[in-house]
């Protein structure tokens, strides 16, 4: 392992002396830029009482580049596809390395609570979502029941 | 909070929560980089009114041209240097240890504690009899004073007229620093301070004369010095490499890495600029070297470590081809303290994990109390029976 800067180490300690509710991100011991997220899935959404699992891992440009973050846990979702990859601005192009993990995660968890499925990721979860409203929210209930446990 | 005392290097403005003025670590916060989350280092303003470390900002708008907190467009040629607040974070800096060895709550109580301060204070102007009092320390104090003492203009000691006008002015004309104090059993908020950092060597002697040099003045030979523009890519290696000799820079790697190696001097050079108390170039130099065989450390750790494998980098960046740039010995020193801090910080690093994974397997429980169906994989149990085991081993 590469020098970590203290960034990332005031981060860690931060994520774990006074973590966000509902959010756990655990450092692996091996490498201590990877970690291991459990996510509640927010109340209000078709994802309630789910907890979803995710890995982050820090890239060596971190924080000028943004951190890699993919659902482990299947979902139903327009902007997450099947492999978990995830459509959202603050990843990509609005990353800033003003933005940390916390926040990240924060904004993964309220993109679970407002689906765009104008800017969809999964293109058949996003038609579904925009004609067949309703059961695209039952789905999406189903899964969170069978997977996000 | 007891982990945090364990890495003394990296501070956090949470270090207040448990002193006697938590507030404390809004200023904290605010005195620190949004970029680094370390205290700002040459901060300098943007067009849009956000400050950051000089540096950060700098390898930020080599990226993109967009300032980190509000996105707005922001170029290098619109920042300006802030020198009080330069001042002032340092200022912060310097005594945030003291504040909050004196804010800490501890188990003696309030009059002991101050009683007992009193009496060091006593026996340190016993001690060397020149301690300084002045006589600027707010009004309350004044007020006190002044029913039958005044404060000398020169050293600000609060004495009878009558000393002052004799002998006392005299000496004191000769020797400011040297008078003599009467007025010595009082703890001011500056003898607070002193007391505090009289362990401190580099502090304690200086105090009065920094106090009244550094000010928003930064030392007269940067003023003389041009900021580097920025590096223009379209010029010859030729040139690149004449232009890295004129910074006594290295001219050895690719095409790529010279460039890199230039820009980064560029920044480290024009964010010294907007230090209060910058560096001599040989440390900048220093500085880049550091800088790129941290580079060149991570590209090889890179290559055999990615996102979904749990590669051991630590052999990979062993076994590697030495990178390409500086004299071997820098870079093994390099690894060698990225290895001491990895072994110094491995038991807190262990704590810390263990500590997440106490939640998580709190939170884990809880799910399985929720749902009583069990759908979990195998790789759940196995990470199920590894928590319980870490959790039998704290309880024990």
């Amino acid at each position: 392992m590469s020098s970590l800067p203290k960034r990332i180490i005031r981060e860690t300690e931060r994520l774990i002396s006074d973590p966000v509710p509902g959010i756990t991100a655990t450092p692996h011991e091996e490498n201590l830029r990877y970690f291991d997220v459990l996510l509640d899935g927010p109340s209000g959404s078709p994802y309630e009482n789910g907890v979803f699992k995710l890995e982050l891992f820090l890239p060596d440009d971190y924080p000028m580049a943004p951190p890699m973050v993919r659902f482990l846990t299947k979902i139903y979702h327009p902007n997450i596809d099947r492999l978990g990859r995830i459509c959202l601005d603050v990843l990509k192009n609005n990353w800033s390395p003003a933005l940390q993990i916390r926040t990240i995660l924060l904004s993964i968890q309220a993109l679970l609570s407002s689906p765009n499925p104008d800017d969809p990721l999964a293109n058949e979860v996003a038609d579904e979502w925009k004609n067949n409203h309703d059961k695209a929210i039952q789905t999406a209930r189903e899964w969170t029941a069978q997977y996000a446990k | 909070m007891n982990f945090n005392s364990n890495i003394n290097e990296v501070s956090d403005p949470s270090d207040w929560d448990n002193c006697k003025l938590p507030s404390l670590s809004n200023l904290d916060s605010l005195l620190r980089c949004q970029i680094c989350k370390d205290f700002l280092n040459a901060p300098v303003l943007t067009n849009c009114g956000h400050v950051f470390c000089s540096i950060c900002i700098r390898r930020t708008i080599s990226n993109s041209n967009k300032c980190p907190l509000c996105l707005e467009e922001t170029y290098e040629s619109s920042l300006r240097k802030v020198l009080i607040l330069d001042n002032i974070v340092k200022w912060f800096n310097n005594n945030r240890n003291d504040l909050l060895k004196n804010l800490s709550i501890d188990l003696v109580n309030d009059s002991q504690n101050d009683s007992s301060s009193d009496i060091s204070v006593i026996s340190e102007l016993n001690g060397n009899g020149n301690v300084n009092v002045n006589g600027n320390e707010g009004k309350k104090e004044k007020e006190e004073v002044q029913d039958n003492l005044v404060e000398c203009p020169i050293c600000g000691v609060f004495m009878t007229p009558d000393e002052i006008q004799g002998k006392h002015i005299d000496q004191c004309l000769k020797n400011p620093n040297g008078s003599t104090n009467r007025n010595t059993k009082r703890t001011t908020s500056r003898s607070f301070f002193k007391n505090s950092s009289s362990s401190d060597e580099s502090t304690t002697p200086k105090n009065t004369k920094k106090r009244q040099i550094n000010i928003q003045l930064q030392p007269n030979s940067i003023k003389k010095k041009q900021r580097i523009p920025n590096l223009d890519t379209s010029i010859s290696t030729n040139k690149l490499k004449e232009k890295l000799n004129y910074y006594k820079l290295p001219i050895n790697g690719k095409r790529n890495e010279l460039e890199q190696r230039m820009k980064e001097f560029i920044n480290l050079y024009n964010a010294n600029l907007d230090s209060i108390n910058p560096v001599s170039d040989i440390s900048l130099i220093s500085k880049l070297k550091k800088w790129e065989s941290l580079i060149n450390n991570n590209i090889h750790s890179q290559n055999n470590n990615n996102i979904h494998s749990d590669t051991n980098s630590n052999n990979s960046s062993a076994n590697s081809s030495p990178p390409i740039t500086f004299d071997e010995e820098t870079i093994r020193r390099h690894q060698n303290e990225h290895k001491s801090w990895n072994k110094k910080n491995k038991n807190h690093y262990e704590d810390l994990i263990k500590i997440a994974r106490m939640n998580m397997q709190k939170q884990k429980n809880k799910q399985l109390i929720n749902n009583e169906d069990n759908n979990n994989n195998n790789k759940h149990h196995i990470d199920d029976d590894e928590l319980s085991d870490i959790d039998t081993e704290l309880i024990t």
